[in-house]
């Protein structure tokens, strides 16, 4: 999924920096891929500790203006154009759960679907009856 | 009579939910200065002492509104404040019962592959014990990996298994997907999957994205998969039509497995009319229901069965109004009666991830009105209150019917004249008052107003939230579709500087006036319009005609000019609209009433009260 086939391949760019159970980032790359959205790997730097920060510049090289930041201090989803210190979404737990709904909603940013983290709304099972109307 | 100076008059008209003032300057000779209005919550059922606090702050705001003070004040005219209660009941007629473990039917977002697939049912630990040519589905718990699974697939191929599809409890449908190397259907979410029966032969089925599948929600189709007769045919015919239009589904051939559409008995109304008595039953429909009501018209009272929510809620209007009234409960008749039908999200009984059907259900809205209310207790109690106010007694007076009272306001909306009908638009009942070219009038009543659109939309979209339901009701939809943009429900698009909160983000939203509230579940924009809409065009658009039919000289609706609304749902963005398009074919002016000019569809009796009493004084000043 994560190959470089040059800048302009619609993808969500994905930075990761420090260490961390590998886990993670896998686990990361399949909320995007169950979503359907391509993704590429980016590294980080040393100096940017800040997942937030690391998600905001990352997402401002990504074609499709979404990127997703991973540090020791957390994950976060970003977009190009909402100021630095507003992210989607952001979570100071680097585990496996928490990087799925990541890669997840950081796909949903793209493709327009409400995000998980927002609790109410994915196992509300009464639009499925609606749809039926 | 005359007495010189010119009076200050304050018009007071107490509403089932809201108490409107205004005041006014009356000359001698019936000479008529208004001079502000006012507008409060109602304070305690309308017709009781309760109402007095009400009345002193919506008249205070009059007052304060028109320059003027308490002191000042010569007369306190209030309406005949008549109480009326107002109940809803909703009876569920028909409920989906699965028997068993027979099928999947919810629609997860990402499924995965696509195709059918027919197998027996196997767990994913028992995989590798397969015989060689066994065509199976793979039931697979929510903890194994995305990765371990798609491995444990490929080798059972490999073997020469026949891995037809799999059933997920995780949301990996599209991973394992991607990593078989042959397309398959794939369920995912599925929340029981460990009461998927195992060794049982079963059908998965994935449309492509953006289609629906069509083999397993035709009966036909299901027939065809598992080889059944006519008679096995018309008992899977239930799954099959709760299976239509999503895009994924799983279908269980469970030996003595059952799913039947139940019908629920919800008992009998007796109709009492003035010459016959007709018992309907509820589970016949709002149509049967209606009829009965039309042909033993007009009604007498209504009676439902005992234990039956009907029967429950009619017995507690009548209980309600007694208590109010002293009356015994079985003086008091129910005057009418509204049915509805509906159709509400259910979760079906013994379903594996939370399935919704949607059964048939009757919602019943009732009202009794009294004129006996404690009307003279009401008024000594707005006197004791104001005169807290004024530091002396006031004149309070209980002036005229409220009928005549609106009809009086309504016509100083411009542009209108006799003959005219005013449609009071409320929160429990819809009411009528017409007016002949002598000034004759007469009014009726009908049960179902905005309280029962707010029922209705919150039952059909199973919000389950009479807030949420409120909000949709009152105020337009939006679709978030980016952070910084929203998509109105008309499509038109507006741009904001400041970013939308991510919670928000690809949510449909409705434009209240403190913002922008996101409503819960998947409802589409489309889906939540439609519902809207249409739970105000069967209340309020249904109500208009059978008010106007009872009420037009002869039943005819030509007969009527003018129909003027009134009341709070007139304010609403689109009913009046629906009202007018209803009544245009027969030739009648109808539009939301502009009381004095300027105070839209608000103030008409308080207005009314004070002009009725400048004419009365016209008259007695020139006798």
């Amino acid at each position: 999924m994560s190959v470089d086939d040059g800048p302009t391949r619609p993808v969500v760019l994905v930075a990761a920096t420090g260490t961390f159970p590998t886990a993670v980032l896998r686990e990361l790359c399949a909320g995007l891929e169950e979503e359907g959205v391509p993704h590429e790997l980016r590294p980080g730097h040393d100096d940017e500790p800040d997942p937030t920060a690391l998600a905001h510049r990352i997402a401002r090289e990504s074609p499709l203006e979404v990127g997703v930041g991973l540090t020791e201090r957390g994950i976060a989803v970003h977009h190009a154009k909402l100021p630095v210190a507003r992210p989607v979404t952001v979570d100071p737990d680097v585990t496996g759960e928490v990087a799925r709904r990541m890669g997840h909603d950081a796909a949903r940013v793209v493709t327009g679907i409400p995000l998980k983290f927002v609790s109410d709304e994915d196992h509300a099972a009464v639009g499925d009856a609606a749809r039926r109307a | 009579m005359a007495s010189g100076a010119p009076r200050l008059v304050v018009g007071v008209d107490i509403g089932n939910s809201t108490t409107e003032a205004c005041c006014a300057r009356v000359d001698d000779d019936g000479g008529l200065e208004y001079l502000g209005s006012g507008l409060a919550p109602t304070t305690g059922i309308k017709g009781t002492p309760d109402n007095a606090e009400g009345v002193r702050r919506a008249a205070g705001q009059a007052l304060a509104d028109g320059g003027c003070r308490w002191p000042e004040v010569d007369l306190v005219l209030t309406n005949e404040a008549t109480p009326v209660i107002s109940g809803l009941a909703m009876e569920t007629i028909t409920e989906t019962v699965v028997t068993e473990s027979t099928m999947i039917g919810h629609d997860p977002r990402t499924p995965g592959g696509s195709g059918i697939g027919v197998g027996t049912t196997v767990a994913l630990a028992d995989l590798a014990d397969r015989p060689v040519g066994e065509d199976v589905l793979v039931v697979v718990p929510a903890a194994a990996d995305f990765e371990d699974v798609a491995e444990a697939l490929v080798a059972a191929a490999h073997r020469g298994v026949g891995v037809r599809g799999a059933i997920l409890g995780g949301d990996d449908a599209v991973l394992v997907a991607n990593r078989l190397e042959e397309t398959l259907p794939i369920v995912d979410e599925v929340t029981l999957v460990d009461e998927v029966p195992l060794g049982m032969l079963a059908a998965v089925e994935v449309a492509e994205p953006g289609r629906t599948i069509r083999t397993l929600s035709n009966s036909y189709g299901i027939a065809t998969l598992f080889d059944l007769d006519a008679e096995q045919t018309k008992m899977i015919s239930p799954v099959a039509r709760s299976l239509t239009g999503n895009r994924s589904a799983v279908v269980v051939r469970t030996p003595g497995g059952d799913i039947t559409d139940r019908r629920v008995p919800a008992g009998s109304i007796a109709l009492r009319g003035r010459s016959s008595t007709v018992s309907v039953e509820v589970d016949a429909g709002a149509d049967e229901i209606m009829r009965s009501l039309a042909r033993i018209r007009p009604l007498v009272d209504a009676e439902g069965e005992s234990g039956t929510h009907v029967g429950g809620m009619l017995a507690g209007v009548r209980d309600a109004m007694s208590e109010l009234t002293g009356q015994r409960p079985d003086e008091v008749a129910i005057e009418d009666l509204l049915a509805v039908d509906t159709l509400v999200p259910q979760e079906v009984r013994g379903g594996l991830a939370k399935e919704v059907a949607r059964e048939d259900a009757v919602l019943l809205a009732a009202m009794v009105r009294t004129s006996r209310g404690p009307m003279e207790q009401v008024a000594a109690e707005v006197r004791r209150v104001l005169a807290e106010e004024a530091e002396r007694v006031l004149e309070v007076e209980i002036g005229g019917v409220e009928a005549e009272m609106a009809v009086g306001g309504a016509l100083t909306t411009p542009g209108t004249g006799e003959p005219i009908v005013v449609l009071d638009l409320g929160g429990g009942s819809t009411d009528a008052a017409h007016a002949d070219t002598d000034g004759e009038v007469y009014a009726v009543h009908v049960a179902g107003a905005g309280d029962l659109v707010t029922t209705l939309i919150d039952a059909e979209l199973g919000l389950d939230d009479k807030q949420v339901a409120e909000e949709v009701k009152r105020y337009p939809l939006a679709k978030v579709e980016s952070f910084f943009h929203v998509r109105h429900e008309d499509g038109t698009v507006q741009f904001f500087t400041e970013p939308l909160s991510p919670e928000l983000f690809a949510r449909v939203v409705v434009l209240t006036d403190d913002g922008m509230h996101a409503v819960p579940g998947r409802h589409d924009l489309a889906t939540l319009r439609h519902t809207r809409r249409e739970a105000k065009r069967r209340v309020f658009v249904v109500n208009a005609l059978r008010a106007l039919e009872q009420i037009a000289p002869g039943g005819t609706l030509r007969q009527i000019e003018f129909v003027v609304l009134l009341g709070g749902s007139a304010l609403d963005f689109e009913i009046p609209d629906m009202i007018a398009d209803a009544v245009a074919p027969y030739g009648i002016v109808c539009g939301t009433g502009n009381v004095r000019g300027s105070l839209g569809p608000r103030n008409a009796v308080a207005s009314g009260l004070v002009s009725g009493h400048a004419r009365r004084r016209r008259v007695s000043g020139a006798a």
